[in-house]
């Protein structure tokens, strides 16, 4: 019984000496730290449009849309799991998982990242070639690299148009094979 | 069907490996078909007919401890499914994957619950899931699927899609066992206080005493295991692993990477071995400080409830600030993992643990002779040895019943082969034995993580590596604080598996309720079930019918707590 | 008469916790909620054990096929005014298994939700904001990120 009541002291003891540790949050802030995952966030400037991030994602909510002449990059963020597979595939690191976690609302259309780029559409057929800036962004690279310079006359065909083109160009010296 | 080559090539794989070839000798002399001899893995295959003998021969002459079943749709590979026992063989530090062909014609099984009480639930699931009958089983009913879930759909068959939502056919609903003559019944869920999770129990009881239960789970089933053959890649289901439960994320991304590393033949970083052993050991910590609250929170003792919750909640900030996430880390890929301890790791890490142990410490010391606490744990909730073997339970449930397995040792994963791991055994058998399991392996987790910490290498975190081949078995084994979580890929050829299978811990623990609760008074019916620390534990509020007398009473915690002390 | 029901509503409610099928990370999150860091009975809410005392449901989970119907009991046994609060990324729009054989793709397909607390799982810290912010102490700080090109 001696014992048991020494044990009692024992918890006793254990809780006064961690004494009140509640945090003053909401009244005050308490922002996570270091490499903390929360909401994403797209850097229009950088983003270029291409998809990548909706390859990677797997709560598959990055879906791509070629529609009138627009691409349109919708994230459906309430389904999010913070994973930030996202940001590591993005080529431009045009995505970064924000510090904000205090995302509760009534309405889901407050959790989306909605994006709309102009395309280059093909000059031959129509089809889209891929979004402006990322011609543009090939283009600079191109201009930056002085070889290959002729490519850039080709920077607004799509890879069918290209190929075809490619084949019926004499400076090229390819051999075609009737 | 994996590993097609010739009977030349068998050979000379069987002869080149390290693997026990007195154990391949034998195998071979049973006429064990051996496909494919790895370094920590054979798989054999046997027919319909062979298979009871085969599994007997398992269990009783290589000490075989079995895992769980596999099935898949391998039709449109081979034109059979295929149904694979998983056993591990302890002593000999091996995986043994034992496949039959199953003709589309006649899509059944021969059933070997009667040989092993543990593969009840893993062959029902086959059944639900790719529907080969299991012939003979005991208790043939729906584990798995909804209840309105149509009789002749199988989500794993390769022509069923992913998102296919049938019509509800209500009339499906899983009958319950009738109870036994003499015994009332109470309905315990699936919504309860304290219960986590959805589950429903029917208790039969006499008088005071538990004479029998049924069960009706798998409310949480999503599908995982169809997604990841059939919508994921990769490099996707290492984020529906971590999702598979609330505390053990790490553990099931960990084990996917390692059986889709081991199909594939990709050799991890030492660091990245390193990185995913301090993390699991993180894990762990707070896992079993969790479990020390929740099971006190059960029988009353709120204090100690909310004293390890505060103990346990710097881990949790820990490993936000080094990973990104309290829970979820999100840095297991193939390969390795996708982002290094960030700068300053170590420094936020040593501070952390040391301050646990000290708490932890205290903690122990004072609970040692809390006799009301020990009456209600010890001799209660007793799980025989014979029973743990039986039900092939794992982790502090069958450690507390004396049985030596810790898949640290028996099958060294990520970094453990380099480290000494102190496996914590306990006779007692009882609620107390996992209690002490559980309190020295927070300890020892505390200890592994300095020496991880310490021995850490330099160098890169994720390896680099070309296409993945198809149709590769590859199957791993983690220990979580639940007890062992087990993983099978199949690798495929659309950039993801082709077949994937997660088998939990609390899978074989839960099992072994009925035998845990039978003789058992309904007042220790929640601790002894929270003890196997399942991702569900049982109610504080239960409604008792008395047959006899027709009365119904509802028991609430402190009644509960009175009748116990009462009977003393 | 309803001003001093709304008033009474913002002053301690009790809530009851549902697991629709979740993994358990929420409902882990949501107990660390009353334990001493974060401690949420100070401000008089605190967890009921049965939905006929509660105010407020807290659901975390997909809401899989096989608990929708006790879900759907569940609601019902509750007494008005209640609110219906999903815990996690889960129930606000159905997680990583959104579209799978055996989920429902989120709460607001089963029943009428007054807030949604996305994370995965959400901080304890989230949890306290998204319960205040349906009470209407705090404001709403999410919004959508929207550009348009041309």
């Amino acid at each position: 019984m001696f014992k048991h009541t020494i044990s009692e002291l024992k918890e006793a003891l254990v809780c006064l000496q961690a004494g009140q540790v509640t945090l003053a949050y909401p009244f005050q802030p308490h922002a996570p730290g270091g490499e903390f995952r929360g909401k994403p966030v797209i850097d229009v400037d950088k983003c270029i449009g291409c998809g990548a991030c909706a390859n990677a994602c797997p709560a598959r909510l990055i879906t791509v849309k070629d529609m009138n002449g627009y691409r349109t990059l919708h994230f459906e963020l309430g389904r999010c799991t913070y994973c930030a597979d996202c940001r590591d595939v993005c080529p431009q690191q045009a995505l970064r998982m924000s510090p904000q976690f205090e995302l509760s609302t009534s309405s889901l259309e407050d959790l989306q990242i909605h994006v709309q780029f102009k395309l280059v559409l093909c000059r031959l057929c129509g089809e889209a070639v891929g979004t402006q800036r990322s011609v543009n962004l090939v283009n600079d690279k191109l201009a930056a690299s002085e070889l290959h310079q002729d490519d850039r006359d080709y920077l607004d065909l799509c890879i069918a148009c290209k190929r075809k083109v490619a084949i019926h160009t004499p400076s090229l010296n390819l051999e075609v094979v009737p | 069907m994996v590993g097609e080559g010739s009977e030349a090539d068998m050979v000379a794989t069987i002869v080149k490996t390290n693997a026990s070839l007195d154990l391949q000798k034998r195998l071979q002399a049973q006429n064990i078909h051996l496909k494919e001899v790895r370094d920590d893995m054979l798989i054999a295959n046997v027919s319909s007919a062979d298979l009871q003998d085969t599994v007997r021969y398992i269990r009783d002459m290589l000490k075989g401890r079995f895992i769980t079943s596999v099935g898949t749709d391998c039709r449109q590979l081979t034109g059979c499914y295929e149904v694979s026992q998983l056993f591990a063989l302890d002593a000999d530090k091996l995986f043994l994957v034992l496949t039959t062909d199953v003709d589309p014609a006649h899509v059944s099984i021969p059933s070997i619950t009667w040989l092993i009480p543990a593969a009840n639930w893993a062959e029902r699931e086959v059944r639900d899931l790719i529907g080969v009958e299991p012939i003979g089983h005991p208790d043939p009913r729906r584990l798995v699927l909804p209840d309105d879930w149509p009789d002749d759909l199988h989500p794993l068959r390769k022509d069923f899609r992913f998102d296919e939502r049938p019509r509800s056919q209500p009339q499906n609903k899983v009958v319950l066992k009738v109870p036994p003559p003499d015994t009332s019944v109470f309905p315990i869920g699936p919504f309860f206080p304290t219960l986590e999770e959805p589950v429903f129990i029917n208790l039969f009881v006499h008088g005071e005493e538990i004479v029998g239960m049924d069960y009706r789970g798998f409310f949480a089933h999503r599908g995982i295991e169809k997604l990841g053959d059939a919508e994921l890649t990769y490099q996707q289901v290492p984020t529906i692993a971590e999702r598979i439960c609330g505390i053990c994320g790490f553990v099931h991304s960990s084990c996917y990477c390692q059986a889709a590393e081991k199909a594939a033949g990709i050799e991890i970083p030492p660091r990245a071995a390193y990185i995913r052993t301090l993390l699991l050991e993180l894990e762990r910590i707070h896992s079993h400080l969790l479990w020390i609250g929740l099971a006190c929170h059960f029988i009353g003792f709120d204090t100690l409830f909310m004293q390890a919750w505060r103990i346990r909640e710097p881990v949790m900030w820990l490993t936000e600030n080094i990973t990104g996430n309290r829970k979820t880390y999100g840095i297991n890929h193939i390969g390795g993992v996708t982002r290094d301890l960030p700068a300053g790791a170590r420094e936020q890490i040593t501070p952390v643990i040391d301050k646990i142990e000290a708490e932890v410490a205290a903690v122990v010391d004072a609970i040692l002779g809390d006799s009301s606490l020990r009456a209600r744990l010890e001799d209660t909730g007793i799980l025989t040895p014979d029973d743990a073997r039986a039900y092939c339970v794992v982790g502090p449930t069958a450690r507390g019943s004396g049985l030596d397995i810790d898949a640290r040792r028996d099958h060294p994963f990520a970094a453990y082969a380099d480290l000494d791991v102190n496996v914590c055994v306990e006779q007692g058998c009882d609620i107390w034995a996992r209690t002490m399991v559980r309190i020295r392996e927070l300890l020892e987790a505390i200890r592994l993580v300095r020496l991880v910490l310490k021995k850490l290498p330099k160098g890169p975190v994720m390896a680099e590596f070309d296409e993945i081949e198809p149709y590769r078995i590859g199957v791993s084994s983690v220990e979580a604080p639940r007890g062992e979580a087990h993983h099978y890929v199949m690798t495929g050829n659309e950039q993801r598996p082709y077949r994937w299978r997660v088998r939990a811990p609390s899978y074989n623990n839960l099992q072994s309720i009925p035998a845990l609760l039978r003789g058992m008074t309904i007042a220790d019916a929640p601790i002894s079930v929270g003890s196997l620390d399942p991702c569900f534990s049982c109610t504080e509020r239960i409604a008792v019918i008395d047959k006899d007398s027709g009365e119904l009473r509802i028991y609430k915690q402190e009644e509960l707590l009175k009748r116990f002390n009462d009977r003393k | 008469m309803s001003r001093l029901l709304d008033w009474c509503f913002k002053k301690s409610i009790w809530v009851y916790h549902v697991n629709a099928g979740s993994c358990n990370g929420c409902d882990i999150e949501i107990l660390d909620v009353l334990t001493p860091y974060y401690d949420v009975e100070r401000f008089g809410i605190k967890l009921v054990h049965t939905p006929r005392h509660a105010d407020a449901l807290l659901v975390t989970g997909p809401v899989t096929r096989q608990v929708r119907e006790r879900l759907l009991r569940v609601y019902e046994a509750t007494p008005d005014p209640k609110l219906v609060i999903a815990v996690g990324s889960c129930p606000t729009n159905g997680g990583i298994w959104y579209n799978s054989y055996s989920t429902l793709g989120g709460l607001s397909n089963v029943l009428p939700v007054n807030i949604f607390i996305p994370g995965c799982p959400p901080r304890p810290e989230a949890i306290l904001y998204g319960v205040a912010q349906a009470l209407g102490l705090v404001p709403k700080q999410v919004e959508p990120q929207i550009v348009m090109e041309g």
